[in-house]
Order: structure tokens, then C-alpha cells, then sequence
């Protein structure tokens, strides 16, 4: 598993857990949970590979 | 009922299965009975204006009259036929069956219990584990739920799930999981433009999803509840003490009528499941692929 994954599972536990615990069915429910988790780690995996293909030190548009 | 043993379910049935069959079928089968039946259950509110809410939430949901019958042995075969005749595929009908007897005899183990054997006999079968609690309001349910053995149910899932670790490898989605469903996982990736890391993720939603919902619920019920001084911790059979119980009807007074509901149910469903096979149901296997 690369760490661009592990930081998307690792997030999409945080936001069910803590987010969970507050906000109850809002999150924990059979839709907006797996879709948190295939969210983080399609938003942490678009980061990481964005960052690999912008040569250092270019601005972000 | 359970509040995460039956998304965990599938991953524990696909981590053991030898046989192949589509673990999307299997995920189905395990969320089917209650798929298009449980808003009534809690009820839909809008502010304080309830636009639907079922009188006797334990009746409603798994007795009859009610949706009960979604918690049989017969509509999950009657089910699985009907995709075996949509789809076309052997790996669908069986992945739907294991799913499907999974989510209704795991379904037994709290107070109310599951009308198995439906149409034969109403008799419901239950061990009685926890108490049926969706009469309390979806929290009430959920505080009830994660106050008794329910929780630990839950947990025991997610141990047996995470006890079949290859199950979430990478090797094990892409040689195993998306050859029995090629189709519609190219679809996926074709519409969504997935990386494999999100095909990946997508498999491993259910999981990740049901292991934090146990976590995010016992949280809330421990610690957040506004009524957890009376809502305590109650691990005893049968418990918590302190729900309301919903009344045990349809079952048997006697030993001896349980079983002979249990025999004529038992019965009725081999003799309806021998004369599916030899109407239609062969027919359509020899079809499948």
C-alpha cells in the first residue's frame, strides 16, 4: 500500500470515528460512510500523484 | 438487529469461500433483507413532522403482517433465482444466497429474531442474545445496542473479517474479486476513471465503513449520550435491562409446538426449494455461466 493510501484510510478512520461519534447517522450511515472512505483515499491518492508530476520548486496553478 | 456485523459479514465469507461466486453478490445478499425496508423502522422525520413511522417497529420489520418475510430463507432463494435469471451467472445466485442466509440467521441472535422458515409457519427463531431495541428510536436502538452483547457481536465480526487478512490485498482484489465481476468493474473504472488505488478502496469501503461504525457508536453511546447515566453498560443475556422490550409474539407456547412449526416450516421450505429447482431453477443454472 502506498503512503498516499495509508493517509486516505487513515483520514477516512478519523472523519467515521470522531465524526461518527458527533454527528451519528449524518456519517454512520450505508452511503456517506464507504463513500468517506473511497473519497479520502481518491482525494490523498490525486494529491500525491499531482505532487509527483509538478517539478520542484514550479508554483501551483 | 445488527448495527455492523452485516456489512463485515461478506468479507469474512469471501476471506473463506472455496467456491467461486461474486463478492458483490455476496455484499448484496447481506444488506438485501434490509435494503428498501428499514426507513419505517425509525421512522422519516422533517423537524418535528413524522412523514412515516411503522406502529410496531419489531412487528413491522421482521413479523407478519409487516416486511418480516425479507428476513426468510425463501425470498433470499426466490431472490437469488430472479438474478439468476437477469444476470445469467451461477457466481450472482450463489453469492446472493450466502449473503443473504448470512444477514437472516445472524438476524436470530438478538430478542425478536427472524420468521426463517416463512411462509410455512410465522414461528420466529431466536437465541435472544440482545435486546430487539428499534422501538427506542434510531439512538435509543443504538445506545440499547452498543450497551449489551450486540456491541461485542459486532466486534466478534470485525475479529473474524480482519482473521482473513489476504481478503484486503491488493494480489487477492485483482486476481480474485474483479475477474468474478469483470464487467462491473470495468464499468466502474471506465465511468468514474478509477485508479486501481480507488477500485481498491471501493472494495474495502464496507469494511472500513462497518469497523468505524462500531467505534463511532459505542463512542457516542459511552461517552456523548445525554442519558448514559441510566443507559449503562449491561452485558447479561438478554440485555440491557433497562430498554423497553418489544413483546415476543408469533412464537410457539409449547416445546411441542415449536417443533412442529419448526418441522412443517423446515419441510415446506425443502419441498418448495426441491420444486424451484426442477421447475425453473435447473433450467437457468444449465443457462448460467
Amino acid at each position: 500500500m502506498s503512503r498516499a493510501e495509508r493517509w486516505g484510510y487513515t483520514v477516512a478512520v478519523i472523519v467515521l470515528i470522531v465524526g461518527g461519534a458527533l454527528l451519528r447517522s449524518v456519517i454512520l450511515n450505508w452511503i456517506c460512510g464507504p463513500a468517506i472512505v473511497i473519497g479520502c483515499v481518491a482525494l490523498s491518492t490525486w494529491i500525491a500523484d499531482r505532487r509527483r508530476r509538478l517539478p520542484e520548486g514550479e508554483p501551483t496553478p | 438487529m445488527s448495527w455492523a456485523a452485516h456489512e463485515l459479514e461478506s468479507y469474512f465469507l469471501e476471506g473463506h469461500l472455496k467456491v467461486r461466486v461474486s463478492y458483490l453478490a455476496v455484499l448484496l445478499g447481506c444488506l438485501l433483507p434490509d435494503l428498501f425496508t428499514k426507513l419505517p423502522v425509525y421512522g422519516l422525520h422533517i423537524g418535528n413532522l413524522t412523514l412515516i413511522k411503522a406502529s410496531q417497529p419489531w412487528k413491522y420489520h421482521r413479523g407478519w403482517p409487516g416486511v418480516g418475510p425479507t428476513h426468510s430463507l425463501l425470498f433470499i432463494v426466490i431472490a437469488a433465482l430472479a438474478i439468476l435469471a437477469w444476470k445469467r451467472n451461477r457466481g450472482w445466485a450463489l453469492g446472493l444466497v450466502l449473503g443473504g442466509f448470512a444477514h437472516v440467521l445472524t438476524d436470530c441472535f438478538d430478542s425478536v429474531g427472524t420468521m426463517l422458515f416463512f411462509p410455512f409457519t410465522t414461528q420466529h427463531y431466536s437465541i435472544g442474545m440482545w435486546a430487539y431495541a428499534s422501538q427506542a428510536g434510531r439512538y435509543g436502538d443504538a445506545a440499547a445496542y452498543y450497551s449489551s452483547f450486540g456491541g461485542l457481536w459486532d466486534f466478534l465480526w470485525l475479529c473474524l473479517a480482519l482473521g482473513g487478512p489476504t481478503v484486503f490485498t491488493r494480489r487477492h482484489f485483482f486476481e480474485k474479486i474483479v475477474p468474478a465481476d469483470q464487467g462491473v468493474w470495468d464499468w466502474l473504472r471506465r465511468t468514474f476513471g478509477m485508479s486501481d488505488a480507488v477500485m481498491l478502496a471501493t472494495f474495502r469501503a464496507f469494511f472500513v465503513y462497518g469497523g468505524c461504525r462500531i467505534f463511532g457508536w459505542f463512542l457516542w453511546a459511552r461517552l456523548l449520550n445525554p442519558e448514559r447515566g441510566t443507559q449503562t453498560l449491561d452485558w447479561h443475556w438478554g440485555g440491557p435491562a433497562w430498554v423497553e422490550r418489544a413483546p415476543r409474539t408469533q412464537v410457539a407456547d409449547t416445546w411441542a409446538g415449536f417443533f412442529v412449526a419448526t418441522t412443517l416450516g423446515a419441510v415446506g421450505f425443502a419441498l418448495s426449494c426441491w420444486l424451484i429447482w426442477r421447475l425453473l431453477g435447473r433450467r437457468l443454472w444449465m443457462r448460467a455461466t
